[in-house]
C-alpha cells in the first residue's frame, strides 16, 4: 500500500475514534473541541498511520548492519562479484550458524540515471544468477536499449551448499535509489532462509509499537477526554498501517520481542496494486465524509433506511450503524465494484493474465525496497 | 528510420528508442488529441444553447421557499398585488419593487441600480395586477424577497384590458368589478394632488387614478404629459375604502333586517353599499337605500354628503321613538364614500393633444390661457381660490397646490393664467391643476 | 438570453483568450497579475460594458493562462507555485529533444480538465455542495493533514552507501531536515506576509507575487545559471509516447487533485495534484504530466465554475474573489454562459499553446542558455519591480534564498508551499503567531 492510502486510513481511524468517543462522552463534547476549538487531534491518526513505514524507511534501515556490501560502478561492473557474495553469505551463515546481511548498491550514472541489474536465487539447482540490465532513467524505470552489456559480460552465476529456502523465486532488480539487501538465517532443520529487506516490516510494524505510542495522547492532552480520544487515535491509527498492510501478501512482525518472524498477510490486494490503493483511498474518504456528517451539528444527509425505521442521532448507536450500512451499501460499494469489473472485463478482453503468487509477491516487495512510496 | 519521438535515427525494428527511450509503436496521434479538443465544440455550443434557451430552473410555490433557499436562485410566478415601490436618492433611483402572490403566498421582487434605468427602458416595470415570471435571488427575512439581476429573466404579462368609461366606473357596485381587473378608459385629467404614495389624479372629475411614485420617479408617466389632452389610462381596479369594515359589525341585507327588526335591535351592522336618497341637514340625518329598503341614518355631521353618493355604512341597529334607524354615533361608527379607483400602469397613449388657447372659458375640458386682474384672493385649504377680472366679466380661478403660485397675490395684481375648464357645482371655473403645464403667472 | 449577446459573449471571450495568452508568455507571471491586469481594464472600462462579458473575458484570460503558461515554465524554466512539479520532468523531456512532447501531454491534460469542469462538476454540483457543507467545520484539520501529509511523505535519497549506522541517519536526514528548514523558512515567510507586509498598499493585491516568483521561478533560473544547462535541438513529433491509459489515469487523477484544491483554501493546484497523484497510486511521467495539466486548469479555471454554481456559489481563489468585487452571479444562464465560454477557451487555447511549442521548440535552441536565462530573469526583476516596487524586489530575493534550499540538498521543492500553506492553515486553526513574532 502507498504512503498515502496509510495516511488516509489513519485520519479515517481517528474520525470512527472521534465519532465513538463523541457518543461515549456525550453533549457533543469531542466534536466541539474539533469544530469549535479547533482542535487538531484528527491529524494525529494520519501522522501515526504513516509513522511505520517512516520508522522503517527513515531508521530501521540504517540501523541495519551489513556483513557484505556490492558496490559497484558504471566503469567496473562485475555480475560474478554480485553472485560470489550472495553465495558467499548464504555459506556463512550455514557454516557459521549466524545471521548474514548483505547490501547491494545500486548503480547510479547520473542524476536520472542508473544502471539496473538482476538477482535470482535458483533454489533448486542451488545457485545464485546475476545479470546486469541495460541503463535506465528515473523513476519510471524506463530502459535506454542501447546500453545493453555483451551477453559474456552481463552473464554470471555461482553455486552454494546448503539448502535455501527463499519464499521470492522471481528476479529482484535492483536499480534506483538505494538498492535492497538480503539476510540469511540459519534453520534448524539445516537449511538457509532468506530474508527480503530485513529491516522492513518488523518491531516499526507490530501492534507493540502501536500501544507503546499511544501515551502520546496523554502527553499532549493529559488525562481529559480529549486525552484519552487521543490515545486511542494514535494507537489505532498505527494499528490501522498494520492492518492494511495485511492485506497484501509480505504480512508483518506482529508483537516483536515475543515473536520474531512476519506473519504472512491476507493476500487480498494482489496485483490489482494500483486499484487496490484507489479503493482503500475511495472507501477512506467516503468514510470520513460520513463521519464527519455524524458529528456535525447539523445533518446535512440522511440515510434512508435510518428514516425507515425512524431513528434518529438520539439514539446515536442504532442510528449510526443503520445509517453507516446504508451508506456502504449505497455509495461505497456500488462504484467499487462495478470499475472492478468494468477494468476485470478490459484485463480479460486484452488477454492480462493475473499475477502468480509468487511474481506478485515480488513486486509489492519492490515497490516496498526503494521507499518511493512512502 | 527515425524516432517518433525525439528524431534521431534508430534501427529500425526497434520498439523502444535507445536514446530517450521512447515506445516506437504504442503511441496517441496528435491529431486523434485534436479529435478530443475539436469534440470541446460540441460542449460548449450545448451550453450556448442551454444558456440561449435557459430553462433551467422549475417554478416554485411562494409559501415553499424557505430559509433552507435563502440566496438560491428561484423562480417564481404571481400576479401583482402591490404597485411598485421606488427608493430616491439624490443620484436618481437606486432600487424598485413590487409585490407578486402566486395564491400561496408573497414576494418582494426587487431590481437594483444599473437594472432600474434599463428595466424603464424596456418598459419591464409591472403595474398592479400584471403576471409576473421572474427568476432571481431569493432572500428569506420578515419578508420573502427576490433580486432580479438581469432582466431577460423577468417576464411580464399584461392580461386584456376592458374598455371602460369614466360613468361606469364611477357608479359601479363593489360586485360589479373584481379587484385587480384591468381596465383602460379615456379622459381628461382635472385634478393633480400629492400623497406619500405617489399622486391621485381625478378623470374627468368622477374617478380617481393612483399614479404610484415608482412610475412619476422613473419618469413612465409624467404628469405634464398626462395632463396634455384627452388620453386613455391603463390600469387595475382597486376597491378603495377609506375605512377597512371591523369584525366586530355584521354585514346585513336590509330587506332582511326590516323584516324582522326585532332581533337585530341594538347590533351592530354594516351595510355595504347604499345609495343617499335625501339629506336632512338640521336633524343631521340622511334617508338612505339598500337592498330595495329604505332607512335613515342618523350620524353627527351629514353636511359632506350629497344626495346620489354611494356610501358604506358602519353603526348600531336601534330603535328611535319607535322608527328604526343606524345611529353612527360611536368612534367605530362610519359612514364613508367608497368607491372604485384605477391603479395606473406605466403606460398611456395621448389621444388628443389640446394646447392652451386664448378664448373665454366656455368649453368643459378645454385648455385656456387668460390674462386679468386679480380681483379677490382667498386660500383656502387645498389651495387658493382667485376671482379673475378680464375682459369685463369675472372667472373663478381654482389654483390647486399651493406651489403653483409664487406667494399670496394682491388684488389689482396682473396675471395670466393657464388651466382647464372644468365644472365645479354646476358652475364652470378655471382650475390651474399642480404638476401640469397649468400655471399662474404675475405680469410685472 | 439574446442571440446578438452571445455571439458578443464569444466575442469577449476570443479576446480574453488572446490577451492573456500574450501575457502568459511572460516568465513569472502569475495568476494573480493576470487578476490584477484584468480589474485594472475592469474599472477603466467597467461602467461601459456589461459585467457578465467582463468575467467571460476574466474566464478567457485564466484559461489561456492556465494552458500556455506550461511554455514559459517549460522553455523559460520559470515555474510557479503549480508547474514547480513538472518541471524536473519537462527539464528532462528537454535534454531528451521532447519538449514538444512534454507540452502536448500537459495540454492535453488541460484539455480533459476543461471536459471534467464542464461536464462532471454540473453533474456533481448537488454533491459537492453537500461535502462542501460537511467539510467546511473540519477545514482546519483537513488543511493540516495536508501540510503533515507533506512533511511526512519526504524521503531520503542517500543510494545506502554509509559507514556505520549514525552516518547511514545522516545522509539520510540531510535531505529530509533540508526540507523541513525549506518547509519552516517559507512558512516563516508566509506568516510574515500575510501579518505585515512592507509592499506599499497600492500594490497589496500582488502581495503573494513576489514570494511565489523567488521561490519557485528564479530560484530555478539561478539554478540553470550556476550549472551546466542546455537545450539541443528540439524534435517535433506527430505522435506522443503514451497510451489512453496514461492519460485517463492521469486526468482523472489531475481533475480530482484540482478539484480538491478548488475546495480547499490554502491548497494550491500543485499540491492537490500531488495529492492525487499519491492517492492514484501513479507511475510514470507521462501521466504525470497529464495529471499537472488537468489539475492545473481544473484548480484556475474550477474556482471559477465552482463560484457560478447555482447552489454552490463558492468563492475560493483569488480570481473568484476578483470577480466577486464586481460581480454576484446569480442565473443558470450565466452558468451556462460561463461554461460555454470555458470549452471555448479551452479549444482555442490548447491549439495556441501547440503552435507556440512548435516555434519556441524550432527558435529555444538557437539561443544562448546563459543569455535566455538571464534575459528571463531580467523580465521577471522588472516585472515584479513594476507590479511590487523594491519591496517586492527585498521580498523576492529573501525568497529565492529560500528556495534555493532544496534545489541544492536535492530535496522536495514543494515544501516551498507552506508560504501560502502555513498562514491560511494557523489562521482557521485560530493559532496566532504573529504576536510572537512581534508583528503586531
Amino acid at each position: 500500500m502507498k504512503g498515502f492510502a496509510h495516511f488516509l486510513a489513519g485520519l479515517t481511524t481517528a474520525t470512527f475514534v472521534v465519532v465513538i468517543a463523541n457518543a461515549f462522552y456525550g453533549h457533543n463534547m469531542i466534536a466541539n473541541a474539533i469544530i469549535q476549538n479547533k482542535e487538531l487531534i484528527i491529524i494525529l491518526g494520519g501522522i501515526f498511520g504513516i509513522l511505520p513505514d517512516t520508522i522503517d524507511f527513515r531508521f530501521a534501515k540504517y540501523l541495519q548492519k551489513h556483513d557484505y556490501e556490492v558496490d559497484m560502478d558504471e566503469w567496473n561492473i562485475d555480475p560474478q562479484r554480485v553472485a560470489d557474495t550472495l553465495a558467499k553469505a548464504i555459506n556463512q551463515a550455514h557454516d557459521e550458524n549466524r545471521e548474514v546481511n548483505v547490501m547491494l548498491h545500486t548503480i547510479k550514472i547520473s542524476s536520472d540515471q542508473w544502471r539496473q541489474y538482476n538477482v535470482r536465487f535458483d533454489t533448486e539447482n542451488n545457485k545464485v544468477v546475476c545479470e546486469i540490465g541495460p541503463i535506465i532513467s528515473g523513476f519510471e524505470k524506463r530502459p535506454y536499449i542501447n546500453t545493453y552489456l555483451p551477453e559474456d559480460k552481463a552473464y554470471a552465476e555461482a553455486e552454494f551448499k546448503p539448502k535455501l529456502n527463499y519464499g521470492y523465486d522471481a528476479v529482484t532488480h535492483v536499480d534506483i535509489l538505494s538498492g535492497p539487501d538480503f539476510s540469511f538465517f540459519p534453520e534448524k532443520d539445516g537449511s538457509v532462509r532468506a530474508d527480503f529487506i530485513p529491516w522492513h516490516r518488523r518491531w516499526g510494524h507490530s501492534i507493540t509499537m502501536g500501544v507503546l505510542f499511544a501515551p502520546i495522547g496523554f502527553m499532549l492532552y493529559g488525562f481529559t477526554p480529549l486525552g484519552w480520544t487521543a490515545f486511542w487515535i494514535i494507537m489505532l491509527g498505527y494499528w490501522s498501517h498494520i492492518l492494511t498492510d495485511h492485506f497484501g501478501l509480505m504480512g508483518s512482525n506482529m508483537f516483536p520481542p515475543f515473536t520474531t518472524r512476519r506473519v504472512p498477510g491476507f493476500k487480498v490486494t494482489r496485483s490489482m496494486s494500483t486499484l487496490a490503493n484507489i479503493y482503500t483511498n475511495y472507501t477512506n474518504i467516503m468514510l470520513m465524509i460520513f463521519n464527519m456528517n455524524a458529528w456535525s451539528p447539523v445533518l446535512y444527509f440522511k440515510m434512508p433506511w435510518a428514516t425507515m425505521l425512524g431513528l434518529t442521532r438520539s439514539n446515536f448507536v442504532e442510528w449510526y450503524i443503520v445509517s453507516l450500512l446504508n451508506y456502504i451499501v449505497y455509495y461505497i460499494l456500488p462504484p467499487i465494484l462495478v470499475s472492478y469489473f468494468v477494468v476485470a472485463y478490459i484485463r480479460k478482453r486484452k488477454g492480462i493474465e493475473e499475477l502468480s503468487d509468487k511474481e506478485a509477491r515480488t513486486r509489492e516487495q519492490m515497490e516496498e525496497v526503494s521507499g518511493v512510496n512512502v | 528510420m527515425k524516432c517518433p519521438s525525439c528524431g534521431l535515427e534508430i534501427p529500425d525494428d526497434t520498439v523502444i528508442c535507445p536514446y530517450c527511450t521512447a515506445h516506437v509503436k504504442k503511441r496517441v496521434r496528435i491529431k486523434t488529441l485534436y479529435i478530443l479538443a475539436l469534440s470541446l465544440i460540441i460542449v460548449s455550443s450545448v451550453y450556448a444553447t442551454l444558456a440561449y434557451t435557459n430553462s433551467g430552473v422549475g417554478v416554485s410555490k411562494i409559501a415553499n421557499l424557505s430559509i433552507d433557499d435563502n440566496y438560491r436562485f428561484v423562480h417564481v410566478q404571481g400576479t401583482v398585488t402591490g404597485y411598485p415601490f421606488a427608493y430616491e436618492t439624490p443620484y436618481g433611483v437606486s432600487q424598485i419593487g413590487f409585490t407578486i402572490s402566486d395564491g400561496t403566498g408573497q414576494l418582494t421582487v426587487k431590481i437594483y441600480s444599473n437594472l432600474v434605468a434599463q428595466a424603464v427602458k424596456e418598459h419591464k416595470v409591472p403595474g398592479l395586477g400584471d403576471w409576473v415570471d421572474v427568476q432571481g435571488t431569493f432572500s428569506y427575512g420578515t419578508r420573502k424577497s427576490l433580486t432580479v439581476n438581469d432582466l431577460y429573466l423577468l417576464q411580464i404579462k399584461h392580461t386584456g384590458y376592458s374598455e371602460e368609461n369614466v360613468n361606469s366606473i364611477a357608479s359601479a357596485t363593489p360586485w360589479t368589478f373584481k379587484n385587480n381587473e384591468p381596465v383602460t378608459l379615456k379622459g381628461n385629467i382635472t385634478g393633480v394632488r400629492q400623497y406619500s404614495f405617489g399622486y391621485i389624479a381625478t378623470i374627468d372629475n368622477r374617478v380617481d387614478l393612483l399614479i404610484p411614485k415608482a412610475y412619476t420617479a422613473l419618469n413612465m408617466l409624467n404628469l405634464r404629459e398626462l395632463g396634455s389632452g384627452v388620453v386613455q389610462f391603463y390600469g387595475a381596479l382597486l376597491f378603495y375604502q377609506p375605512v377597512k369594515p371591523s369584525s366586530d359589525y355584521t354585514t346585513v341585507n336590509l330587506s332582511e333586517v326590516m323584516k324582522a327588526p326585532e332581533s337585530y335591535n341594538r347590533t351592530n351592522v354594516h351595510i355595504p353599499w347604499a345609495d343617499v336618497l335625501a339629506k336632512n341637514d338640521t336633524a343631521g340625518t340622511l334617508l338612505i337605500r339598500a337592498n330595495e329598503t329604505n332607512i335613515t341614518v342618523y350620524a353627527k355631521d351629514v353636511r359632506r354628503y350629497r344626495v346620489g353618493d354611494h356610501v358604506e355604512i358602519q353603526g348600531k341597529f336601534v330603535n328611535y321613538h319607535g322608527e328604526w334607524e343606524i345611529s353612527v354615533l360611536r368612534k367605530t361608527d362610519f359612514i364613508t364614500t367608497p368607491s372604485w379607483e384605477v391603479v395606473a400602469h406605466p403606460s398611456f397613449k395621448v389621444i388628443e393633444k389640446k394646447s392652451y388657447v386664448n378664448e373665454t372659458p366656455e368649453r368643459l375640458n378645454s385648455l385656456v390661457r387668460i390674462s386679468g386682474v386679480v380681483a379677490d384672493f382667498r386660500p383656502l385649504s387645498s389651495g387658493y381660490l382667485i376671482t379673475l377680472w378680464s375682459n369685463n366679466s369675472s372667472y373663478s380661478v381654482y389654483v390647486e397646490n399651493v406651489m403653483s403660485v409664487s406667494g399670496a397675490l394682491n388684488s389689482g395684481e396682473k396675471i395670466v393664467v393657464k388651466g382647464m375648464v372644468t365644472e365645479y357645482n354646476g358652475a364652470l371655473e378655471i382650475k390651474v391643476r399642480a404638476y401640469t403645464d397649468d400655471s399662474v403667472e404675475v405680469i410685472a | 438570453m439574446m442571440l446578438s449577446y452571445i455571439l458578443m459573449a464569444i466575442l469577449f471571450v476570443l479576446i480574453g483568450t488572446l490577451i492573456g495568452s500574450m501575457l502568459s508568455m511572460l516568465p513569472g507571471l502569475h495568476v494573480y497579475n493576470v487578476i490584477g491586469f484584468f480589474l485594472l481594464f475592469y474599472f477603466t472600462m467597467g461602467l461601459v460594458i456589461d459585467p457578465m462579458l467582463m468575467v467571460l473575458m476574466l474566464i478567457g484570460m485564466l484559461v489561456s493562462y492556465a494552458f500556455v503558461f506550461t511554455i514559459s515554465s517549460i522553455y523559460f524554466s520559470a515555474p510557479d507555485d503549480s508547474t514547480m512539479f513538472i518541471l524536473m520532468p519537462t527539464q528532462r523531456y528537454l535534454k531528451e529533444r521532447k519538449g514538444h512532447e512534454a507540452v502536448v501531454l500537459i495540454a492535453t491534460g488541460a484539455l480533459v480538465g476543461v471536459m471534467a469542469i464542464t461536464i462532471f462538476v454540473p453533474i456533481f454540483m448537488n454533491v459537492l455542495g453537500i461535502v462542501w457543507d460537511i467539510a467546511m467545520p473540519n477545514i482546519h484539520w483537513i488543511i493540516g493533514a495536508v501540510i503533515a501529509y507533506m512533511l511526512l511523505s519526504e524521503f531520503p535519497k542517500d543510494f545506502g552507501r554509509h559507514k556505520n549506522a549514525l552516518h547511514g541517519l545522516k545522509e539520510a536526514w540531510k535531505t529530509i531536515l533540508a526540507g523541513y528548514l525549506t518547509f519552516f523558512l517559507a512558512g516563516l515567510l508566509g506568516v510574515i506576509l500575510y501579518s505585515k507586509t512592507i509592499i506599499p498598499a497600492n500594490h497589496a493585491f500582488q502581495s503573494l507575487m513576489a514570494p511565489l516568483i523567488g521561490l519557485f521561478a528564479t530560484s530555478s533560473i539561478i539554478l540553470n545559471l550556476i550549472s551546466k544547462y542546455e537545450i539541443p535541438e528540439q524534435n517535433i513529433p506527430k505522435s506522443v509516447d503514451a497510451q489512453p491509459n496514461d492519460i485517463t489515469h492521469g486526468a482523472v487523477a489531475g481533475s480530482l487533485g484540482g478539484l480538491f484544491a478548488a475546495f480547499i483554501p490554502a491548497v494550491t493546484a500543485g499540491v492537490g495534484g500531488y495529492m492525487a497523484s499519491h492517492a492514484f497510486a501513479q507511475k510514470g511521467d507521462k501521466s504525470f504530466l497529464v495529471s499537472m495539466g488537468a489539475s492545473r486548469v481544473v484548480y484556475y479555471v474550477g474556482a471559477i465554475a465552482l463560484f457560478f454554481l447555482p447552489t454552490l456559489h463558492l468563492r475560493r481563489g483569488a480570481l473568484a474573489m476578483g470577480i466577486n468585487l464586481f460581480f454576484t452571479p446569480e442565473t443558470v444562464g450565466q452558468f451556462y454562459l460561463v461554461d460555454a465560454g470555458i470549452a471555448l477557451a479551452g479549444i482555442v487555447s490548447f491549439f495556441i499553446v501547440l503552435y507556440l511549442s512548435k516555434f519556441l521548440a524550432r527558435v529555444i535552441p538557437k539561443i544562448n542558455p546563459k543569455l535566455l536565462n538571464i534575459v528571463v530573469l531580467g523580465i521577471i526583476i522588472v516585472l515584479v519591480y513594476i507590479m511590487t516596487s523594491w519591496q517586492g524586489l527585498i521580498i523576492m530575493s529573501v525568497a529565492t534564498a529560500i528556495g534555493l534550499v532544496p534545489v541544492l540538498f536535492n530535496s522536495r521543492r514543494s515544501h516551498c508551499l507552506a508560504v501560502i500553506l502555513v498562514p491560511i492553515w494557523l489562521n482557521m486553526s485560530g493559532i496566532a503567531l504573529a504576536p510572537y513574532l512581534g508583528l503586531w
